[in-house]
């Protein structure tokens, strides 16, 4: 059975570089949203497996969602990869819940070795 | 007859991804520098008319009383001018959050100094985002300061525009910090030449 995926991430490049760049091995179901609402919208209908999480969004930034999420008691292993790259945001998304964080552009390489340290695949 | 490039809405969006990340670096820059919390907001990519230059200045003016304008011109592969304002501060006040002694912090010298490392730093952050993504040579000339502690000044007074914009058209980002701990703005306007955006459109189009 695949893992299930959801992307939050309001730029359409940037989840075309991320799904560009999940490991061809690791069977996966994606599912995108462009924002922090949908996000938490289809998370209530669905259950993920696996998010990867944007911070730096238009209406409700990753913060928030995880923060929602969290509140909610949603089990799913949420990823951050963002650009805001502050010592600040990592330290909140761990406090938040997150697995871990990963700086933009996000490579194969690097998805890879984090997929594979968290026992993801 | 200048032809003008344009873009697509996908390549509008890579670039202002191409942005966040020149913009999340130079936020984690600010961040140590200050050692407070940056809010960093989703940058403005847009074709505009090069009057908006002055519109945006204006309306970065309106957000403090008091404000310092630094510009810098970039060359390489693809040229332009970086304009940093950072307001809501004198900066004596600015000095003094960075820890420096009472003595250093109304050097106006001193100030000076400080205000060209952090316009360098910051532009050095934002256009690395772009230039490594597409893989353009770009280097930074010299910053300098236009304006310095400046209270209720007409902006109009500045000369925003590049020389070669006879189209009256520009490739405009504008990305935005607010520290909110020590109410202090930042506004970085990067705006290109006509003449560079062909090398852009070619060097996106290799990445996307």
């Amino acid at each position: 059975m695949p893992t299930s995926l959801l992307i939050v991430d309001d730029s359409t490049f940037s989840r075309n570089m991320i799904k560009r760049a999940l490991p061809s091995e690791w069977d996966v179901e994606v599912t995108e949203v462009i924002c922090g609402e949908e996000a938490l919208e289809v998370c209530q209908l669905q259950q993920f497996d696996i998010i990867f999480l944007d911070l730096t969004m238009p209406d409700i930034d990753g913060l928030d969602v995880l923060q929602t999420l969290n509140e909610r008691g949603y089990q799913s292993r949420i990823f951050i990869i963002s650009a805001d790259i502050q010592e600040s945001s990592k330290q909140i998304a761990k406090e938040r819940g997150a697995v871990d964080f990963f700086p933009k552009p996000i490579t194969t390489e690097t998805l890879l070795s984090m997929l594979k340290y968290h026992e993801v695949i | 007859m200048v032809i003008i490039e344009t873009f697509t809405d996908y390549q509008i969006d890579a670039l202002k991804e191409l942005a966040n990340i020149g913009m999340g670096r130079a936020g984690a820059k600010l961040s140590e520098v200050f050692e407070h919390r940056v809010t960093l907001n989703v940058p403005n990519v847009a074709m505009v008319d090069a009057d908006k230059l002055d519109s945006l200045a204006r309306k970065a003016e309106s957000n403090s009383p008091i404000i310092n304008i630094i510009q810098q011109a970039f060359i390489g592969d693809i040229e332009g001018r970086s304009t940093f304002i950072i307001g809501g501060h004198n900066f004596t006040d600015l000095v003094e959050i960075l820890g420096y002694e009472e003595s250093d912090a109304v050097d106006e010298r001193r100030q000076k100094e400080m205000l060209l490392d952090i316009s360098n730093a910051v532009n050095s952050a934002c256009l690395s985002g772009l230039a490594e993504q597409l893989t353009l040579d770009i280097e930074l000339t010299n910053p300098s300061i236009i304006a310095f502690n400046k209270e209720n000044i007409e902006l109009k007074d500045f000369f925003f525009k590049q020389k070669d914009q006879q189209t009256h058209q520009t490739l405009l980002f504008e990305i935005k910090f607010f520290i909110k701990d020590i109410d202090l703005y930042c506004d970085n306007i990067i705006s290109l030449k006509i003449s560079s955006l062909k090398n852009l459109r070619v060097a996106l189009e290799r990445l996307l």
